[in-house]
């Protein structure tokens, strides 16, 4: 695989950023991004879809565009044409699959009009399935969903698989996961960058005691804190997208990637929150937004506390501790 | 006698060389390895699985000296097999090969379950203003400590200056040929055991703070110079307060100009940010390890599970931002501020490591005489070393605030 040179990716990323704040409806928004020429620029570099999922997240858009990163390893298992979305397990927190094979439990990224066959994950005797069911034949209407996250454009959806229109998932549903966290924790990155651009902007501006807030220490160095844990994300995520590993290890990067994409969300806006005072509680600013947003993310394909407990008794049970990085 | 490694290369007996005893150097018409730097991990790898280096993959020693001079041997080892002069320029000890051979032999130490030794950490961030500045001394330097024969310590904090290194008193004055030092130096790790002293002595005026220091090395041998180890909580005995009462050094043993010491102090911190960010990322993989074999079967504290998953999550992220830093470091590019975030997550991965096993071991962490347990005990005090030394957190955030972030200054 080759890289797209620092140049380059620049102005992807311009071209990206623009699309995103010019706040375009979904439908608007896939084919701005074809129209960049989006599918050339990942057949030569498959990681630059970070610059896409952060861009996304910086503008805290809603898109099913994870839809598309998942997709690409399940449609292959999948008969004809037909326009899909995605179900994602959230009633487990550890991205499993449904234990239930005959309903599928999740939720899906957007409205399902434009939406043929809804795909759904599930686990049973015969191992983990994949299987599609028309949006006509769903039971019940989908619920959107704005309990803490109001924009995300989630809907909740109970979908009735029928036995005979699954097939074994085989090796496609872990490197779905694994491409599919990585471009949740390229998003991540980018909610969490601007929220702490919008507290960087905040302490900078506000004054007491005739000073910047941003001038007394301990908010500097919460700040700091901050900082440290996104950069900490960008750099795992770049590793996570190494030629150099396996399937193999790519599926475990990918899952310590979304392990610490959970964990920084936490760090971060424990920090930009606090430093913005009445204004990051209340609806007077932007903050309570990427909060809300970074948390839903973190749903998405397994919770971080939940792959870290799994994680851990994975390697008290013999799983090594592989050093994935290597210089 | 002789043996053929891994990748069929040829090790040969030299004629007895070094103080009479015989020495092993890889050897073959054309060496490859510094230009492979795969084939020479491997070949490292095969090796150090060899029973011969099982005596040091277990501690059982029971004072910093002797364990520094256990480690010594294990460097002595690695020298007279050619691996750890691989990085190192041929003129000053080494065989050509650049700092990623050198990272790649730390790792390949700790993934064979040895320690890096002690002697290597010195030596990575104070060779490099030798070669850079004063490459002739380098040349004499280096290769005793290459072969485990000599190691150095840092004089750079004093009593009075820690955070503020700026403020530094330790005098040196010209004197015919020789500066004349006098002050102290604490805090200085390996400091006890060290054959020479890499020291920011003032030779301008202390007003002057930054712009008035010169870096130079002391022999510990040189009279005026007396040392008093300082012993870390566990007893052990890692670091020095070293006094120097009109110690004459010679004016040659600058390194670099005089008044250059705060330039050669900031080029060695991008070795000390990195290098030794990544040799301290390995140890604490390996020592990961090391307590996860130790927490199968025992009944654990709540959420230790959870802690043990991010933990690796954790030490996976800093090796990816110490390779990141070595990389760029490798290439010639400039480790700026940005370098404080890889103390950030360094101090934490070593806190939250120790502090894991603190708990995970309970009772036996406090009480327990056997070698594991100790060896926890000493490395959880040492470990309270990673938010201090080497620019302590709160400078590490004031950094980032200041140089990475832009933000408004703290008024005096």
């Amino acid at each position: 695989m080759t890289l797209l040179d620092d140049e380059t990716r620049m102005a992807v990323r311009e071209s990206v950023n623009e699309i995103f704040t010019r706040g375009t409806g979904v439908g608007d928004l896939r084919s701005a991004i074809r129209d960049l020429g989006w599918r050339e620029i990942v057949d030569i570099d498959a990681s630059a879809s970070s610059i896409l999922f952060e861009a996304q997240g910086r503008a805290l858009a809603a898109s099913s565009l994870l839809d598309d990163v998942v997709l690409e390893h399940l449609d292959p298992l999948l008969d004809g044409n037909a326009r899909r979305t995605v179900l994602y397990p959230v009633d487990l927190s550890d991205g499993e699959p449904s234990r239930d094979q005959a309903v599928g439990k999740g939720i899906v990224l957007g409205p399902v009009d434009n939406v043929d066959e809804i795909v759904v994950v599930t686990r049973g005797d015969r191992g983990v399935m994949i299987g599609t069911v028309k949006v006509s034949d769903l039971k019940a209407a989908p619920v959107t969903l704005t309990a803490f996250d109001r924009g995300s454009g989630w809907l909740a959806v109970h979908a009735p698989v029928e036995a005979g229109r699954s097939v074994a998932a085989g090796d496609a549903w872990p490197a779905a996961i694994a491409a599919g966290r990585r471009a949740i924790a390229a998003e991540m990155v980018g909610v969490c960058q601007q929220a702490l651009n919008v507290a960087v902007a905040h302490t900078s501006a506000r004054e007491q005691y005739g000073r910047p807030l941003a001038s007394f220490q301990s908010v500097r160095h919460t700040l700091s804190e901050a900082h440290a844990a996104i950069e900490s994300l960008r750099v795992l995520l770049e590793a996570a997208w190494a030629d150099s590993l396996s399937d193999h290890e790519a599926r475990s990067a990918a899952t310590v990637l979304k392990i610490r994409a959970g964990d920084v969300q936490a760090i971060v806006m424990r920090r930009t929150v606090q430093v913005l005072g009445a204004m990051g509680m209340t609806l007077e600013s932007d903050m309570h937004r990427f909060v809300t947003r970074a948390a839903v993310l973190d749903q998405l394909l397994g919770g971080y506390r939940q792959l870290a407990e799994e994680l851990g008794c994975d390697l008290l049970s013999g799983v090594p501790a592989s050093r994935l990085v290597a210089i | 006698m002789p043996y053929t490694n891994a990748s069929g290369r040829y090790v040969r007996r030299l004629p007895l060389t070094h103080k009479g005893k015989p020495s092993l150097v890889i050897s073959s018409p054309t060496d490859t390895y510094p230009q492979d730097l795969g084939l020479f991990a491997r070949d490292l790898r095969a090796r150090l699985a060899d029973a011969a280096f099982d005596p040091w993959r277990h501690d059982d020693l029971h004072t910093a000296e002797d364990r520094i001079a256990h480690e010594a041997a294990l460097l002595g080892r690695l020298y007279d097999e050619g691996w750890n002069r691989y990085g190192w320029p041929e003129d000053a000890g080494g065989l050509g090969g650049t700092l990623l051979h050198r990272a790649a032999m730390y790792d390949e130490l700790s993934e064979a379950g040895l320690p890096v030794p002690g002697p290597c950490m010195p030596l990575e961030t104070l060779a490099a203003p030798m070669l850079k500045f004063s490459p002739d001394i380098a040349r004499k330097l280096l290769p005793a400590a290459l072969r485990g024969k000599q190691w150095w310590g840092q004089g750079f904090s004093e009593p009075e200056s820690g955070s503020d290194l700026a403020s530094l008193r330790c005098r040196a004055r010209i004197d015919g040929d020789d500066y004349v030092v006098s002050g102290q130096k604490l805090w200085t790790s390996f400091g006890a055991t060290a054959s020479h002293y890499v020291c920011l002595v003032r030779t301008g005026t202390q007003e002057s703070r930054h712009r008035g220091l010169s870096m130079i090395v002391i022999d510990r041998e040189a009279r005026g110079v007396t040392v008093r180890p300082v012993a870390i909580a566990s007893g052990l005995n890692e670091l020095a307060e070293v006094f120097f009462d009109e110690v004459r050094v010679p004016k040659e043993n600058l390194i670099g100009e005089q008044g250059q010491g705060w330039a050669a102090a900031m080029y060695l911190l991008q070795f000390e940010r990195s290098v030794y960010g990544w040799q301290s990322a390995g140890s604490a993989l390996r020592r990961f390890r090391d307590l996860r074999s130790q927490m199968v079967g025992r009944r654990l504290p709540d959420g230790a599970l959870g802690r043990l998953g991010m933990l690796y999550a954790d030490i996976v992220t800093l090796r990816a931002r110490n390779a990141q830093t070595l990389r760029r470091l490798d290439h010639g590019d400039p480790v700026g501020p940005e370098a404080s975030v890889d103390k950030v997550l360094l101090a934490r991965v070593e806190i939250d490591l120790h502090d894991l096993a603190r708990d995970v071991l309970g009772a036996d962490f406090l009480m327990s005489d056997d070698d594991s347990s100790r060896a926890w005990r000493e490395e959880w005090w040492y470990s309270r070393s990673a938010t201090v030394l080497g620019g302590s957190s709160e400078v590490q955030r004031t950094i980032i605030a200041d140089h990475v972030l832009g933000l408004p200054k703290e008024s005096s």
